[in-house]
């Protein structure tokens, strides 16, 4: 059924229908499934697809007791306009998922006409972009703020800029350079090039930043899609790297380590942004929580997304 | 908001009613999960559910403009006395249109396919693309019937073509109207049918489960006419007899009668009361030129499903 590109094209009607009797008449999937003369597992099914395919959108707004104060704590502690605390997930591996459906839900609110949007890479952006479904913005453009892998995987730097477009109709100014490349020179070389000046000339200028953070563990996606190699984690640890921001390994107070890897990463400078008006970091889990802290400090984030476990550990004293 | 056990009630179940839309929205839990994992009963879990809805802790948006398609499709059933209709959002172009009207079809048709399914078939632009939804499914035993004879040139959608390209896609037995469509004499027409092979085809026909066709208008757009099928002379005086449009190459006038025309004497198609004895009656057709024709095939024929587009429901539900 998914073989023709024309036909995928149309939306399915069945699939709406079955969608506005659920989520806005609050029809059972019984009576759907009565009224549209079929089966029950097909309406199931059809349901799930308007979520997959963006039908549906969904905004958690109600906030837990629990959470709410763990984002007023936050906001204390942190100087921060905002935190958002999703409560914690059934699955850990589900916490990328409840950041990103938040970080949608942030988003969406704040987006206005002719907004420039700068944004970084990862599971969380992806499934970030994944909530979003279709959200028209006349006059956007959304620029990405670090350099591309030759393989593409959804959770790459291009990929997350270029959905994010898409969802919100907006102009995409993609960062066309390796994210790693060989020296320091060769970075230089290649910021020199017109095309790139003008890029970082423009992330300079966007109003809003949505990154997340890497950790230094050994499944973050800089080391777990083979980016950086194993001995390099090793040597960041010991030069006393904590995590990432933008591709930046900084330590637990948000400055660059001295590392050769920091050298060689292509990626909108943290310093480029120090007038960008609202920087959002949206991360989770307890393994980011010494990224989540420095990355607060280096980029003076005024948001932060994040998930009840994380923000309990970056409310204990370091 | 102290979270101890003398805290509000009301805050409890309001913090329930967020965990459950976390878990019930985002980490995807069926509701027998969601009753599990929050160690309550599946009504309970129903209640929580509606119950973040309507206290605005979940927001859910459905493309706003399905809204308005689906009132149409329900007052669709209502005037007209249907069992289902589908309304989608038409094109700009009529071949636009043509293209949604017919995909959606299509997937309806799909949905209602089982062993053994007799499908008769029409013809047209719009049947035309109820076909590429039907790659890939699967039924045993299936038949497509092509309700009408076919021609010995075509420019564009020949209705014999229909009919084999669904049985191809299908992996189904095809019956064909090994006929013109349209001949000389109306004598000539009742000869065919009483051959024994044609006859056959007829009471298969009859018996067909599922009958798919679209409607034809009567304006010099016509499929019928630009093919050359109906010269200008024939066309214009079906014009001045009333007609709006045809079903299956049978002309009706505005409320939906069969004229009384040479041209419905010569065409040869399963006719209209051969049409009324199948078991579900789908008709598809959409955009503006076909509004009067669908008003009197409506009018015409027990219509089980109608698919149509946004502009032709309307201008149906207008007058």
């Amino acid at each position: 059924m998914r073989a023709d590109p024309a036909t995928a094209m149309v939306p399915d009607e069945a699939v709406v229908h079955a969608a506005w009797l659920y989520h806005v008449e609050g029809w059972t999937q019984a009576r759907i499934a009565a009224e549209l003369r079929t089966t029950r597992a097909r309406v199931i099914a059809w349901l799930a697809r308007a979520r997959d395919e963006g039908v549906v959108t969904v905004r958690i707004r109600g906030r837990g007791d629990a959470q709410a104060r763990l984002g007023h704590a936050l906001c204390n502690r942190f100087g921060l306009a905002e935190a958002v605390v999703v409560p914690a997930p059934l699955h850990a591996a589900h916490t990328a998922a409840l950041v990103g459906h938040a970080a949608a839900t942030w988003l969406t609110d704040r987006v206005h006409d002719g907004v420039a949007l700068g944004v970084g890479w990862g599971e969380t952006l992806h499934l970030c972009v994944k909530a979003i479904g279709a959200h028209a913005v006349p006059g956007a453009s959304v620029v990405s703020l670090l350099g591309a892998t030759t393989l593409s995987r959804t959770v790459t730097p291009p990929a997350v800029a270029r959905r994010m477009a898409d969802a919100f109709g907006a102009e995409c100014y993609q960062l066309t350079a390796p994210l790693v490349v060989a020296d320091a020179r060769m970075r230089d070389t290649l910021w020199a090039e017109r095309g790139l000046r003008a890029l970082r000339a423009r992330a300079r200028k966007i109003d809003v930043a949505l990154v997340s953070v890497g950790s230094l563990r050994e499944d973050a996606t800089l080391f777990r899609g083979g980016l950086l190699a194993p001995g390099a984690r090793r040597s960041l640890v010991a030069a006393g790297a904590v995590g990432d921001v933008l591709c930046r390994f900084v330590d637990a107070h948000g400055n660059a380590v001295d590392h050769p890897v920091n050298r060689r990463m292509m990626a909108v400078d943290v310093g480029d942004l120090a007038r960008v008006p609202c920087i959002a970091i949206a991360s989770g889990g307890q393994a980011k929580v010494p990224a989540l802290r420095a990355g607060l400090r280096a980029l003076r984030a005024r948001v932060l997304i994040t998930d009840e476990a994380a923000a309990k550990g970056l409310l204990h004293e370091p | 908001m102290s979270p101890d056990a003398g805290g509000a009630p009301a805050s409890a179940e309001h913090d329930l009613e967020v965990r459950a839309a976390w878990l019930y929205h985002v980490e995807r839990l069926t509701q027998a999960e969601l009753a599990r994992a929050l160690r309550v009963s599946r009504a309970r879990v129903v209640r929580l559910l509606a119950g973040a809805r309507d206290h605005g802790v979940v927001e859910v948006g459905v493309d706003e403009r399905a809204g308005q398609r689906i009132a149409l499709s329900r007052a669709l059933v209502r005037r007209f006395g249907l069992r289902q209709a589908i309304v989608v959002n038409g094109g700009v172009r009529d071949d636009a249109t043509a293209h949604a009207v017919g995909i959606a079809a299509g997937r309806y048709l799909a949905g209602r396919l089982r062993d053994g399914l007799i499908i008769g078939v029409g013809w047209g632009a719009t049947l035309n693309h109820a076909l590429a939804p039907l790659a890939g499914a699967r039924a045993a035993r299936l038949s497509v019937i092509s309700l009408l004879g076919g021609m010995t040139h075509s420019r564009a959608v020949n209705p014999a073509a229909v009919a084999r390209r669904m049985a191809d896609l299908l992996h189904a037995d095809c019956y064909q109207v090994a006929a013109p469509l349209l001949v000389a004499r109306a004598s000539l027409r009742a000869a065919l049918w009483a051959e024994p092979a044609l006859a056959d085809l007829r009471r298969r026909a009859r018996r067909a489960h599922i009958a798919l066709v679209s409607v034809g208008d009567a304006s010099d757009d016509a499929t019928l006419f630009r093919e050359g099928l109906l010269s200008r002379a024939e066309l214009d005086s079906l014009r001045a007899g009333g007609a709006v449009g045809d079903v299956l190459c049978q002309f009706l006038d505005a409320r939906g009668t069969l004229l009384d025309h040479p041209v419905n004497r010569r065409a040869v198609t399963i006719g209209l009361p051969d049409l009324r004895a199948v078991g579900e009656l789908v008709v598809a057709s959409g955009g503006p030129r076909k509004i009067g024709a669908l008003r009197a095939a409506l009018a015409a024929l027990p219509v089980g499903m109608l698919v149509t587009d946004v502009c032709a429901a309307q201008g149906l539900l207008s007058a």
